[in-house]
């Protein structure tokens, strides 16, 4: 998967979870270290600095709640800032980090390849079977 | 029927916290985080007060 595919999934990913904070309800959402994770990657593959306080905002997390996902995905060596939980540090992903959410938009990719076409009908079972 | 007192679950969350940060769990320290926000907004809301988190 080229570099610029994976932005474009995660990017489609942010979007779609944004949509979804504006037709259902902030309140019954929440993964900001995935929020985190993803802005980084997006930003990383725009050449465009992110910072925690900026995934806060648009994640709709509250600050002191986002800083400590960024100091928790800084001690699991995902995430490379400052390492103490600063919003305003510019923020890159890891080498762990880079590989995990690209296996992460691999597989996504290929379930949104699986969507549609492979569905079909088992005749034992009688029921459809979507791969 | 007892009326629970917010301010003491705030002080509460925060002492949590508090803990959960020194220890370097920061997974327990974010979900904390989060009940005490929603906490102060519920305070914050009952006491006519805007919302830090709206």
């Amino acid at each position: 998967m080229q570099g610029n595919e994976a932005a474009q999934i995660a990017s489609a990913i942010l979007s779609f979870r944004r949509y979804r904070l504006r037709a259902l309800s902030p309140d019954i959402f929440g993964e900001p270290a995935w929020d985190l994770l993803l802005e980084v990657f997006v930003a990383d593959a725009e050449g465009a600095p992110m910072t925690a306080r900026i995934a806060a905002e648009r994640s709709e997390t509250p600050p002191s709640v986002m800083s400590r996902w960024l100091k928790h995905l800084s001690a699991k060596n995902l995430v490379i800032g400052d390492g103490d939980g600063n919003l305003d540090d510019e923020l890159t992903l890891s080498g762990a980090g880079m590989a995990a959410i690209e296996s992460v938009l691999l597989q996504a990719r290929a379930l949104k390849d699986g969507i549609g076409p492979t569905a079909g009908f088992d005749s034992e079972s009688g029921r459809l079977d979507i791969r | 029927m007892n009326q629970a007192d917010p301010s003491m679950f705030a002080s509460q969350l925060e002492s949590m916290i508090a803990f959960a940060d020194a220890q370097g769990e920061f997974v327990l320290g974010a979900f904390l985080s989060q009940a005490l926000d929603r906490i102060n907004a519920i305070t914050a809301t009952s006491q006519g007060l805007p919302s830090a988190t709206e």
